[in-house]
């Protein structure tokens, strides 16, 4: 198998907004992030590729299967939204019996395994579940049918930290090399707990994809002084397309190898880039 | 398309009990006025078959639910064929439930009414089954039919802008038919009126109408967004 | 400040190896892996043909990205000190490490005293030598 997901050229109108040539590709043995402000495309891009909503233009290839019209791809598909799907007045138990009605690959011990693990209660109601526990379920309905392709949108919004970090062991522990996560977040730090690859989306295109150690690892942030500005955005080391944050008292400025950086100019305040710093520099920062 | 109505399945089962119940009080109710047990049962009939119907669409709006299933393994065809099984599956079953209540309410009605003093009567009929059975046909047919309406409307823009429109359509039907009622009586060639003919032309076009209402959604829902 | 830190333990759950990652440090993070790795098994905390770590458990363990673990590795491979082998894993190079250091260094002896030959050929002096090789360390 090729490409897990294989977004190519695909367009979504809406009256407002519109998803404007979008490729995505996920391989086998990659976590990839999806960040991007609120509204620029991250639901949509992901509905889309789930054939929840109907696009305009482009293909979609899940688990290299072009036919959006085949149900059996979806087999081996596990999704996870932020708001938990299942209807209220069903009980957990009512959702391993959906489990095991829907998919060939269930396994129903795997299911009571996890809802244990989480302490998800079988007679529970879905409704009487807070946020936490209503994603524990869906990820529990999701890996006990054995997918190879994770898809989360906005999976650990409004949990606590550690509950976080729980989720994301539950990710690393679900990977090998064999099988791929696609997880779109506002909470950056998850993915750079989490990620191999970070792809950012803003007004409807895709703006970078890049992975996460050139982000975190590579890349800085020089805090200028006035005098030091120009001098920095000359240097190679800032990129051909500069990333220039003005502030009242400082300049921020993109860099793509701050440790060459830091070598060239010894003396400039230098951070390490965060995905979320990185972020603003990218869709907000200026050229100069 | 089997998928679809376990799902479906899964998720009403827990409120049918409260449904039957519902139409349990309101044979009640409804027996109280009449002892028209026969007609028990087209009521039960069109009731039960569409607060289980409606009670589906509201839980495919909220929360998502519609939209997450897209994600299962179950494509948008199966969805609608899905839908319609379980509708048939409803209308038989709620028919059955009817029958079983005028089966039981109306011996009890009957009695009733007779022994009260001064009791108006206002339909008397006795429960005999070959009856009941033709009530039960007539009861299929209203409800496919009814659900023939509702189904594409439900599926296409949901139960809250669906619920307007369905006023509108449910409305207009009785008026149009009244308007045109006449004209369509005396165009019927006159061996057409007999009651065994009715009998059966009415499952047919029942039949027909869900047929077409399961065609015209499956093109509709083939290109809504959730 | 971040600092990760794992104990690299063998089956038997006994800590074999430490590796700690500082997010304060100037090095990049599969470099720190490198060193470390490198320095364990110089110094005997690593035998030979003993195996490490998956990339993935080391990803996971260290809460870094699977990409970051493949390139220490990697590096590790070509610089001779590990041997990966194709849904095995990957093990410390049979053969003592420490004389595969010094045949690397005496490659490198090789490679410097013909420098110097044709340094001296031109006329530049050891001073000047000395330069050069700053300054190329330098751009490195």
């Amino acid at each position: 198998m090729n490409h897990l997901i294989n977004v190519a050229g695909v367009t979504k109108h809406y009256k407002d907004f519109a998803l404007d040539d979008v490729n995505l590709v996920v391989d086998p043995g990659e976590i990839v992030g999806l960040i991007g402000r609120n509204g620029a495309g991250k639901t949509t891009l992901i509905k889309s590729l789930l054939g929840i909503i109907r696009t305009n233009n482009g293909t979609i290839e899940l688990l290299d299967d072009a036919d959006e019209h085949a149900a059996a791809t979806h087999e081996r598909v596990g999704v996870v939204f932020d708001i938990c799907p299942f209807v209220g007045e069903m009980r957990v138990s009512d959702v391993a019996s959906l489990g095991k009605a829907t998919f060939a690959t269930w396994d129903a011990t795997k299911f009571d395994g996890l809802c244990r693990n989480f302490s998800l209660d079988e007679g529970k109601r879905v409704k009487e579940l807070s946020r936490g526990m209503g994603m524990r379920l869906q990820l529990a309905f999701a890996l006990a049918h054995d997918p190879l392709l994770l898809v989360l949108d906005e999976p650990t919004a409004g949990l606590d930290p550690i509950a976080r970090e729980e989720a994301l062991d539950i990710l690393r522990d679900f990977m090998d090399d064999d099988r791929a996560i696609l997880i779109s977040s506002h909470i950056t730090t998850d993915l750079e707990h989490v990620a191999d690859r970070i792809v950012c989306i803003d007004e409807g295109k895709i703006v970078f994809d890049v992975s996460k150690d050139d982000i975190c690892d590579a890349a800085g942030v020089a805090r200028c002084r006035a005098d030091e500005v120009d001098a920095v955005i000359e240097s190679k080391l800032t990129g051909t397309d500069k990333r220039v944050l003005h502030g009242a008292f400082s300049t921020d400025v993109l860099v793509f190898d701050r440790i060459a950086f830091a070598r060239e100019f010894p003396d400039v305040t230098l951070d390490r880039a965060t995905i979320e710093k990185y972020m603003t520099l990218m869709l907000k920062g200026d050229a100069r | 398309m089997r998928t679809m109505f376990l799902c479906d399945l899964v998720v009403i089962r827990r409120q049918l009990p409260q449904i039957a119940l519902t139409s349990l009080i309101c044979v009640l109710v409804f027996g109280v006025l009449t002892a028209a047990s026969a007609a028990i049962v087209i009521m039960v009939s069109l009731m039960v078959t569409y607060m289980i119907i409606v009670t589906l669409a509201a839980y495919d709006d909220a929360g998502g639910w519609a939209a997450f299933r897209l994600t299962l393994p179950v494509s948008r065809r199966d969805v609608v064929l899905g839908r319609y099984a379980t509708t048939m599956v409803a209308c038989l079953a709620s028919t059955a439930l009817g029958i079983a209540l005028s089966a039981i309410i109306g011996p009890i009605e009957t009695a009733v009414l007779s022994s009260t003093t001064g009791g108006e009567v206002l339909i008397t009929m006795g429960w005999n089954l070959s009856d009941t059975l033709m009530f039960a046909l007539v009861g299929i047919s209203l409800s496919l039919a009814y659900m023939a309406v509702v189904l594409p409307v439900y599926l296409t823009i949901g139960t809250t802008k669906g619920a307007r429109l369905l006023v509108v359509l449910l409305f207009m039907a009785p008026l149009a038919l009244l308007a045109m009622g006449n004209g369509i009586v005396s165009s019927i060639p006159e061996s057409f009126t007999t009651g065994m003919v009715i009998l059966v032309a009415l499952p047919v076009v029942a039949l027909a109408l869900f047929a077409i209402s399961a065609t015209i959604s499956m093109r509709l829902y083939a290109r809504r967004d959730l | 400040m971040l600092i990760i830190y794992t104990h690299l333990c063998q089956s038997s759950g006994r800590p074999t190896i430490d590796i700690i990652i500082s997010n304060a440090s100037n090095e990049p993070i599969y470099e720190q892996i490198v060193s470390q790795i490198k320095a364990a098994i110089l110094s005997g905390t690593l035998g030979q043909g003993e195996a490490l770590p998956s990339i993935r458990s080391l990803a996971n363990s260290l809460r870094i990205s699977v990409i970051t673990t493949k390139r220490a590795y990697s590096e590790l491979e070509a610089q001779g000190f590990i041997d990966t082998v194709q849904g095995k894993g990957s093990f410390v190079t049979g053969g003592n490490v420490e004389l595969l250091r010094e045949e690397r260094m005496h490659q490198v002896e090789l490679l410097l005293s013909q420098a110097i030959d044709k340094a001296q050929a031109i006329g530049i002096t050891p001073a000047e030598l000395h330069e050069i090789i700053n300054t190329l360390e330098e751009n490195e």
